[in-house]
């Protein structure tokens, strides 16, 4: 299970370097790196539910969130770019919300589903970010 | 125990019924009441034929759509317990004859099939329904 979470959270990262605005795209916090626009994919935890239709499985929701960062002086340029940057992010992951085969559309969610966008307001000029909570979906066989 | 929780299997003759979601077993008799002049109320009852009637919900309805109206096989499905130490149950219901198929497909939520079946006793006597222990 722990190898499938890593390759659906790889295959995010992998979508966000598509997107091409960024120069750098993380797994995990970006750390000690300045590097702007960057976008980090953060995992936040896994949710199980018994399967309603197939005894032997389970349905995994895997919960993370990215989180678009870049800088501005002027607040609302900011904001602008960042809102650019998170849209070219969405279109990316939803490029293939099946994340190469490993997803797949449950009656407990879509195979991917993004969420709303928060600015992170605690930033002081001229740092900007904005995130999204992404949620994964996935059939697992029940191991035996 | 007695308690059942998952179902393992669904078939009717040779074909699977995969993904299932539900399957509701109905055997019902229509009450025939009596009375005499100026009661109120029956003062007997007595029942009508009882009809043996299933309703099977499952996903794969692409297994549904490979069914015909009129078809009639066994219809069986395993239900497994829901603790280890008891065993699954089978429950046959044999001449099901299959009456109506729903399939509905949905925008936002995954397809879905409703087969209904009402079983048929060829000698009139031998009950179709059945349950018994897997083995």
């Amino acid at each position: 299970m722990a190898s499938t979470t890593g390759d659906i959270l790889q295959d995010m990262v992998a979508a966000l370097r598509t997107a091409g605005g960024f120069a750098l795209v993380t797994l995990g916090p970006a750390g000690t790196s300045t590097a702007v626009p960057r976008a980090a994919v953060l995992y936040e935890g896994t949710e199980e539910f018994p399967s309603d239709d197939r005894p032997a499985a389970r349905w995994l929701r895997i919960r993370a969130a990215v989180s678009v960062h870049t800088r501005s002086d002027d607040p609302a340029e900011g904001c602008a770019r960042a809102s650019e940057l998170c849209q070219a992010a969405s279109e990316a992951l939803m490029a293939d919300p099946y994340r190469n085969g490993k997803c797949s559309d449950l009656p407990v969610g879509r195979a991917t589903e993004l969420g709303h966008w928060q600015l992170d307001e605690s930033l002081k000029r001229p740092e900007v970010e904005i995130s999204f909570a992404v949620r994964c979906h996935l059939e697992m066989a029940e191991e035996s | 125990m007695g308690r059942y929780s998952r179902i393992q299997s669904v078939t009717f003759g040779q074909a699977a019924l995969p993904l299932a979601i539900s399957v509701k077993l109905s055997r019902q008799a229509q009450p025939l009441p009596a009375a005499g002049d100026g009661d109120a109320f029956a003062t007997s009852l007595q029942l009508g034929l009882p009809v043996i009637v299933v309703e099977v919900r499952l996903r794969d309805t692409a297994a549904a759509e490979g069914l015909s109206l009129g078809q009639q096989a066994n219809l069986s499905f395993t239900v497994a317990a829901a603790d280890s130490a008891s065993a699954s149950r089978t429950v046959t219901v044999s001449g099901a004859v299959l009456m109506a198929v729903e399939l509905a497909y949905e925008q936002a939520t995954l397809a879905t099939a409703t087969l209904r079946f009402v079983a048929e006793a060829p000698d009139g006597i031998t009950d179709p329904f059945s349950a018994e222990e897997s083995q």
